[in-house]
């Protein structure tokens, strides 16, 4: 037997799901060589779904590293 | 006529191989080139590189670090080590996109002017999409921005609509040249750039063969591509909620020094 374990994709429907959002709420994800990650949303997030995205990113062992340029 | 002789008068078909007549012009009908030093003696296969290698910067790009991904709807990229890969999702407006800056390859001009446009430059690469979309558009390009998208400002790429390439290019205006070409599904085409600032003119060579040539002044980049210059790969699905993939593999820029 096999038993494979890994996340559920990172991408900008799969927040929304997580986070509670409507489709179209986050639009864009971008992901640094380095490892730091910039999401971009439609409204402000409250601090409630800032925590909640930031444990989402961190179960993706995201983000790591500092922006470098690119 | 010369082309078909060194510069001691041999017919460079004998020089090439006498017991293989269609030697003597590649596919496209031009004369192979005999490569010699010097003395006039031919290089042997190790020299030919070395002296390949002095003429220029060759830059094999790696596919699999270094890479900014850039993911909208339910897109994703993939990085490998011979490949890169980037999926549009399967809901309508989906993205997927990677770009890297092309720094450190100009030898005559600073090194924040990453592209210098005054010499010629090669991209070579191999390409594939998967899954048709009718309105997914994927591109490869060399530009000044790294969102995806048409070119704006100065930059040469290849664009694919759905399977139809296109090679484009932008100095003051977008040059767009059909290259009457339709990639197969999960077939890989072989791509050839060739950017010449002398003539001045941009070529696309796809699986060995030029396919489209671009010679408007306008739509041919000069000087250098400035401070920012990434590479980018993306595919986007458009209004159709289905999945694209756009694969580029083996990418090689290749610039004269």
């Amino acid at each position: 037997m096999k038993y494979l374990f890994e996340e559920t994709e990172l991408n900008p429907v799969e927040l929304e799901k997580q986070l509670g959002l409507e489709r179209g709420d986050i639009k864009e994800i971008t992901i640094y060589p380095e490892g730091a990650v910039e999401v971009e949303t439609a409204d402000e997030l409250s601090s409630t779904q800032q925590t909640k995205l930031k444990n989402i990113l961190k179960s993706h062992s995201l983000p790591r590293g500092k922006r470098a340029m690119s | 006529m010369s082309d078909l002789f060194d510069k001691y008068g041999h017919p460079i078909r004998a020089l090439i191989n006498p017991d293989c007549p269609s030697d003597l012009f590649d596919k496209s009908g031009r004369p192979h080139i005999v490569v010699e030093n010097a003395d006039g003696i031919d290089l042997s296969t190790g020299e030919f590189l070395a002296a390949l290698l002095k003429g220029g910067n060759l830059l094999h790009i790696p596919t699999n670090a270094g890479w900014t991904a850039v993911i909208a709807q339910a897109g994703s990229t993939l990085q490998a080590v011979s490949q890169f890969r980037v999926n549009s999702g399967a809901t309508a407006g989906g993205k997927g996109l990677l770009h890297s800056l092309m720094e450190g390859l100009a030898n005559d001009i600073a090194y924040a002017t990453p592209v210098n446009l005054t010499k010629k430059l090669y991209l070579i690469f191999g390409c594939a999409r998967y899954i048709s979309v009718a309105t997914a558009i994927a591109r490869f390009q060399l530009k000044q921005v790294s969102t995806e998208g048409a070119l704006a400002a100065k930059g040469i790429g290849l664009r694919v609509d759905n399977y139809a390439l296109v090679g484009e290019s932008y100095g003051t205006e977008l040059g767009e040249v059909s290259l009457a070409t339709s990639l197969l599904d999960s077939k890989e085409a072989g791509i050839v750039i060739v950017f010449d600032p002398d003539t001045p003119k941009i070529e696309w060579y796809v699986n060995g063969v030029l396919k489209g040539t671009q010679t408007t002044a306008a739509k041919i980049p000069t000087v250098s591509l400035g401070g920012y210059a990434p590479l980018v790969t993306s595919v986007i699905n458009g209004a159709t909620a289905a999945s694209a993939s756009w694969l580029v593999m083996r990418p090689i820029f290749w610039q004269e020094r």
